[in-house]
């Protein structure tokens, strides 16, 4: 029932727009990633949906409810929407311990006293802090207070739960610990999920649905497996993966020797090429561009191989499941896999390329 | 309609300007009024003016500025004034700066001891120090009972007991730790390390202190003089007792005769001026301000700065500061305290010493036959004292904290610029010429406000808008101190504006606010410049009460209320100390 839609979302603060004519649907109990580079208007759309900011024109609703609409002058308090919000820094407020941090929010409810320690206790059971109790804040780790956060927020079981980055202060184990707790939790619960995050990797792994968003703008909708598949701008394409997609520039003699002939003028067209799809081999026969490997780089479970074009241009990529037997300065010949290929107008958006035509290539 | 629910969505609009509102009533308006005096002919002066009461004129600065009198009504004070200013302040910064460089640099001995010792004075109210000089140098010039010179045989001079000099000395000694916790603080945040590259390049000692470390200090050095001087030129409980005898005026006490005459025209001009020269200085000192701050490289990392060895001169040089100490501490507070114990001051015969001053009854004086602790009127002015100085800290400290809260969250900039602005100004006024403002506002009924002269409200709404730019100093720190994030996790569960102040914002920022309180309660205990023009007999506070003593002259009646005033200050003083070491520099600083 409570999906989120926004319409024509804008916001702007004196100097610009921070969020720029969004317009989305966040389906109920779908866990909904929002990604995008640190500055692109994240927080603030988060923040919209919050009540804690009013939109400067478009409108929200939740569950079909009408929550902020400038236009009519509609606008519902935080507290009425049903949505918890967990911080990107947490905000558990130091004076109190763990429990009453818990509390505050059910007391303000007016719920009486044995029904606010049964709750405070079970939400304390469920994220598994129930013996840090009677702490402060300050004598927790980060782990222990992004998990007090989340009790925190949960404990007025909310339908929409918000978060804004909530691994991006944990170390690597704590990460995916909680990447797991918030797994569980949306099972759980069914709770409908909101998180932010500027980190295309925990995007891809928890996320249901991915809104990537860059300059206020949504650039892309979809499943993650989508949005690495089929960028639909060159700015998703580049800012999802790792490593990067190589680009050739419009106009390179590389971008044209990758571009098929029926696409018309190669002059306007950047190509963008998926470094798992880049193919490697030392003989000269099956190669389309030539180029000299600069570079060999483990990357733990993987490798990277890194070379230069011989006319130029930034370094390509090519990652490698298994340790390359080339040597850094030797010559080599890549091609490309098809499926890797994106080509790009001037304007950025993909220009789409049916598998067929792409095999002729 | 838009406007009304932007409010009702954010109370914090509503809240800042309701603050706005309070502080242009209570510290623009009474300011704009007693300018408008200066040039408005004041009820019963239309035979002077020869225009209407509250016509335009410029009978007031004319008389002032170039008339036959001006020179003994305006120029006199207006020298006299500039001249202690200056003295006091240059003699305090050169004395000053050697105490801070031997308590942050040298080997002296009882260092760590020095350090708190040498602070003692500015934490006592300065005009204990007139009334001990006046107790030991009192001559002939005074009626009444002598001085314990002349007790002892020695007539001194009129010069020596009276006007110029020994305002110079009082304010000095008042201000040497203010010099040394000024220079002090930026010779510890001074990095040791540009003096130790000197020293790598072969430079020697005096080198090293002339081309590096003093001008590296002189921001700290400049700024501390010009905080000295605006402080004296409004300062007028010292000059008002020692200049007295001699006819010698400052501004500051001409602007005190002219309220008690009832010219509040010439009042008016007097407080102008006191008001434009502590402008203009507090300006210059703010604008220096940024301009150091543009080079200012705290260093701190690996600043050990090593102690230079005072070697042979090390206690001789200890002995010198001690005498620092003594003059400034234990001789005035020893004389006070013994002043008070005789009958016949400077008679050292047992027969001369009593309790009576403070516990006898049937004492053979026109008025005040008891001895002070058993006098009602003691007990109404500390009351006073207790209860104005510690609401008004009270209230301001909970102001301050509201401004800070505005200034942090308010979504109008100008809003918060305006907040801080205003509660800003009054630091720039001397607090004589601010309570001049206040007078002029509430002497009258205005609007819903009825006169409140006479009335303890008066005095404690003028500590109040005194106190705000401290306040709110450390409202806006603190605020700045604490996200909104904090704020909007209660936002978000439903707790509005009043119920997050009480619950999250208050209870975090309670250790800021409580010292905030204790300091404003102590500079409230011992200021009199604020007091004097608005006190009446029924609401004396300690300070007016004392100096009221002076006036009638119940000597040591009068050093007893002062001494109580003393003990109060540095007791609050330590407490703080204790409780809270880092801001207790702070708070002297101001
Ligand atoms: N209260 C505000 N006043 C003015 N500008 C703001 C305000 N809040 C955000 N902005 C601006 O809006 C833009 C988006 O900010 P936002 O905090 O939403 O970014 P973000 O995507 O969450 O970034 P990050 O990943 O660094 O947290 C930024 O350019 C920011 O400077
Ligand atoms: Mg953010």
């Amino acid at each position: 029932m409570p999906d989120i839609s926004l319409q024509n979302l804008s916001k702007t603060f004196g100097n610009g727009h921070a969020v720029n004519d969004v317009s989305l649907t966040i389906k109920d109990g779908s866990f909904t990633c929002i990604l995008g580079p640190s500055g692109c208007g994240k927080t603030t759309l988060l923040r919209m949906i919050a009540g804690l900011e009013v939109a400067s024109s478009g409108d929200i609703s939740i569950g079909g409810q009408m929550v902020d609409a400038p236009a009519n002058g509609r606008f519902i308090a935080p507290d009425q929407r049903g949505v918890g919000l967990v911080f990107q820094s947490y905000a558990l407020w130091p004076h109190m311990t763990v429990a009453q941090n818990v509390e505050f929010g059910l007391s303000l409810q007016r719920m009486s006293a044995d029904a606010r320690r049964a709750r405070v206790a079970a939400m304390l059971e469920t994220l598994r802090i129930a013996d840090l109790a009677n702490r402060y804040p300050s004598q927790l780790s980060g782990g222990q207070q992004q998990r007090v956060a989340l009790a925190r927020s949960m404990a007025l079981a909310p339908k929409v739960l918000l978060l804004d980055e909530p691994l991006s202060n944990l170390d690597a184990a704590l990460r995916l610990a909680m990447r797991a707790e918030l797994t569980r939790l949306h099972r759980e619960f069914g709770t409908t999920i909101v998180f932010v995050t500027h980190d295309q990797w925990e995007a891809m792994t928890l996320a249901t649905d991915i809104v990537v968003l860059s300059g206020g703008m949504v650039q892309q909708i979809g499943p993650a497996i989508d949005i690495y598949d089929a960028p639909c701008t060159r700015f998703v394409a580049e800012f999802i993966g790792n490593p990067p997609i190589n680009i050739f520039a419009a106009g390179s003699a590389a971008a044209a020797a990758l571009i098929p002939q029926h696409m018309g003028p190669p002059a306007a067209i950047t190509v963008g090429l998926r470094p798992e799809a880049v193919q490697i081999s030392a003989a000269a026969s099956t190669g389309v561009l030539e180029a000299t490997v600069t570079a060999l780089i483990p990357t733990g479970g993987s490798w990277i191989v890194e070379m230069s074009l011989q006319d130029g241009g930034p370094a390509v990529l090519h990652a490698a499941p298994n340790r390359p037997d080339f040597t850094p300065s030797q010559r080599v010949f890549i091609t490309p896999n098809p499926a890797g290929l994106h080509f790009f107008g001037p304007d950025g958006r993909a220009i789409s390329v049916s598998p067929m035509q792409k095999e002729t290539s | 309609m838009t406007l009304l629910r932007g409010f009702a969505r954010n109370p914090v609009l509503g809240l800042g300007l309701v603050l706005l509102v309070v502080f242009i009533w209570l510290i623009a308006l009474p300011i704009g009024m007693i300018l408008q005096d200066a040039v408005t002919a004041q009820t019963g002066d239309g035979a002077r003016t020869g225009v209407a009461d509250g016509a335009l004129t410029g009978y007031y600065l004319t008389r002032a500025f170039a008339s036959r009198m001006s020179g003994i009504i305006f120029f006199a004070p207006l020298w006299n004034t500039v001249l202690v200013a200056i003295c006091a302040s240059a003699l305090a910064l050169m004395i000053g700066s050697l105490l801070a460089w031997l308590l942050v640099r040298s080997d002296i001995p009882l260092r760590g001891w020095l350090a708190g010792a040498m602070l003692i004075p500015y934490m006592l109210p300065v005009w204990t120090f007139a009334l001990a000089w006046v107790t030991l140098f009192k001559n002939a010039t005074l009626g009444g009972q002598p001085g314990w010179a002349q007790a002892l045989g020695a007539q001194p001079p009129d010069w020596l007991a009276y006007g110029a000099v020994p305002t110079i000395v009082v304010l000095t000694l008042h201000y040497i730790p203010f010099a040394i916790l000024i220079i002090g603080g930026a010779l510890q945040r001074l990095d040791g390390q540009l003096e130790e590259a000197a020293r790598m390049l072969g430079a020697r000692r005096l080198t090293i202190l002339r081309r590096i470390t003093l001008p590296a200090l002189r921001p700290a050095v400049l700024s501390a003089g010009l905080l000295m001087f605006a402080d004296a030129i409004g300062e007028f409980s010292v000059p008002y007792i020692l200049g007295l005898p001699v006819q010698f005026e400052t501004l500051a006490v001409s602007l005190f005769r002219a309220i008690s005459t009832q010219q509040n025209g010439m009042a008016a001009v007097f407080a102008g001026a006191v008001l434009l020269i502590g402008v203009v200085t507090l300006g210059i000192d703010a604008w220096m301000l940024r301009e150091a701050r543009r080079f200012t490289t705290i260093g701190g990392k690996g600043a050990i700065s090593r102690t230079a060895p005072l070697r042979a001169a090390r206690w001789p040089i200890f002995a010198a500061v001690m005498g620092v100490f003594i003059i400034s501490v234990i001789v005035p507070l020893g004389v006070l305290f013994l002043s008070t114990l005789m009958h016949i001051p400077g008679r050292f015969t047992l027969a001369n010493f009593t309790l009576d001053y403070w516990i006898g009854t049937n004492l053979p004086t026109v008025a005040f036959q008891s001895g002070i602790l058993l006098t009602p009127e003691f007990w109404n002015a500390a009351w006073n004292s207790l209860r104005i100085a510690g609401m008004a800290a009270l209230a301001a400290g909970v102001l301050g904290l509201l401004v800070g809260y505005v200034v942090a969250r308010s979504p109008w900039r100008w809003l918060a610029g305006a907040l801080r602005g205003i509660t800003f100004f009054p630091y720039l006024v001397p607090g004589i010429a601010f309570a001049a403002a206040i007078l002029v506002l509430f002497a009258a009924p205005r609007g819903p406000i009825p006169a409140l002269y006479g009335t303890p409200w008066i005095l404690l709404l003028a500590l109040i808008a005194d106190q705000m730019p401290f306040a709110s100093r450390v409202g806006i720190s603190a605020m700045a101190q604490l996200g909104p994030d904090i704020e909007d996790a209660a936002r978000m569960m439903g707790a509005g504006l009043l119920r997050r102040l009480r619950s999250i914002v208050l209870p975090i920022l309670n250790g800021a606010l409580a010292t905030a309180i204790l300091l404003s309660f102590i500079s409230g205990i011992k200021g009199v410049s604020l007091f004097i023009l608005l006190a009446v007999p029924s609401t004396d506070v300690l300070t007016t009460f004392s100096l009221r003593l002076v006036d009638y002259g119940y000597a040591q009646a009068a050093n007893a209320v002062v001494l109580v005033i003393a003990m109060l200050a540095l007791l609050g003083s330590m407490v703080i100390h204790r409780a809270a070491g880092a801001n207790f520099a702070q708070g002297l600083e101001r």
